[in-house]
């Protein structure tokens, strides 16, 4: 999702998949979507931020 | 880890289960991701970028995430707060991150004095301190290069502890002693053996994972060492004596007691050899 995006989008899904009844679990994978190249070409990611 | 934080927070917020989190990450200490306690810059990827695919976080950035340092990383909101009661975090480092490699097999012990030394400065003995300190005198400050001179040095009287006694050498050893005295002017060589170990490295590996069950530390090479060396004196007391001249005449010196000190051959970065004398 991206951590920029996290805050504004995530909690209306959440919502309105708890509104549904459907059962899920919900899994945070933060090391996709905050990806980005390097300038050196390497594909890296902020631990950080 | 801004994402974390918002997914706790969004779940807190939406009264819903915070299932886990998923990451990429390895023991190792790569370079594949940026920044971390121990900051990987941006013209450090190339050093150790080993992913096929997508990057990790290295050992260091994994346990910042774990262990968050809570005087810098934003508190965790009460849904975090609740996942992570559900966890018991062992109290030892689940493995050693490799910031003493360069110490080799005591690079576990240096690693366990350093947590020590981090939580509490001055719960380590003040040569430790500076060493973690980042100042480059090792512990006791001694550094004794390996390939020592041959000159013979002045040497100091016997050491006589209380209940050892002097006895002095008559006969054969008395000559010994005389060749022992003129060999010292001749130019000596070391001589270095190889021991075949994987027996020693098998159980050691077997109490350490005992240890490990039980909480306790680690055992190691020099541990072990020590342990035979003393078992070894045991059996044969006759080993520990020392030679010394008294009124110039030659005299052995039979030691009740055992100070033992193991000197751990280190190689610098530079590729120069230290024995370094743990205290």
């Amino acid at each position: 999702m991206g951590a920029d995006h996290v805050g504004e989008r995530l909690p209306a899904l959440l919502r309105a998949v708890r509104d549904s009844d459907h059962p899920v679990l919900w899994i945070c994978d933060p090391m996709h979507g905050n990806t980005y190249q390097h300038e050196s070409g390497y594909k890296t990611a902020t631990s950080t931020t | 880890m801004r994402e974390v934080h918002g997914f706790f927070a969004a779940c807190d917020d939406a009264g819903v289960w915070p299932g886990g989190v998923h990451v990429e990450l390895t023991g190792e200490n790569v370079t594949e991701c940026l920044g971390g306690s121990e900051a990987v810059l941006g013209d450090e990827l190339e050093q150790r970028y080993e992913s096929e695919c997508d990057p990790r976080l290295n050992a260091r950035q994994s346990l910042d995430l774990a262990f968050p340092d809570r005087r810098t990383a934003p508190p965790l909101t009460a849904a975090a707060d609740r996942v992570t009661g559900h966890i018991s975090f062992p109290t030892r480092r689940p493995w050693s991150v490799t910031r003493f490699e360069e110490l080799g097999p005591n690079s576990g012990l240096v690693e366990e004095l350093y947590q020590r030394y981090l939580e509490n400065p001055s719960s380590v003995d003040e040569h430790w301190r500076t060493y973690f300190a980042g100042e480059t005198p090792p512990p006791n400050g001694e550094r004794i290069p390996v390939a020592a001179s041959v000159a013979p040095t002045p040497r100091p009287g016997p050491l006589v502890l209380e209940g050892d006694e002097p006895a002095p050498l008559r006969g054969a050893a008395a000559r010994t002693v005389e060749n022992m005295e003129a060999s010292l002017t001749v130019p000596t060589a070391t001589s270095v053996r190889a021991m075949p170990a994987k027996l020693l490295e098998v159980n050691r590996q077997i109490l350490n994972n005992h240890l490990a069950r039980s909480g306790a530390g680690k055992v190691s090479f020099t541990h072990l060492i020590a342990f035979a060396v003393l078992r070894a004196l045991a059996e044969f007391p006759v080993l520990n004596s020392s030679y010394g001249e008294e009124d110039g005449k030659p005299v052995v010196v039979r030691h009740h007691h055992v100070n033992l000190g193991l000197a751990v051959d280190v190689r610098r970065r530079d590729g120069s050899h230290l024995l370094l004398v743990r205290a």
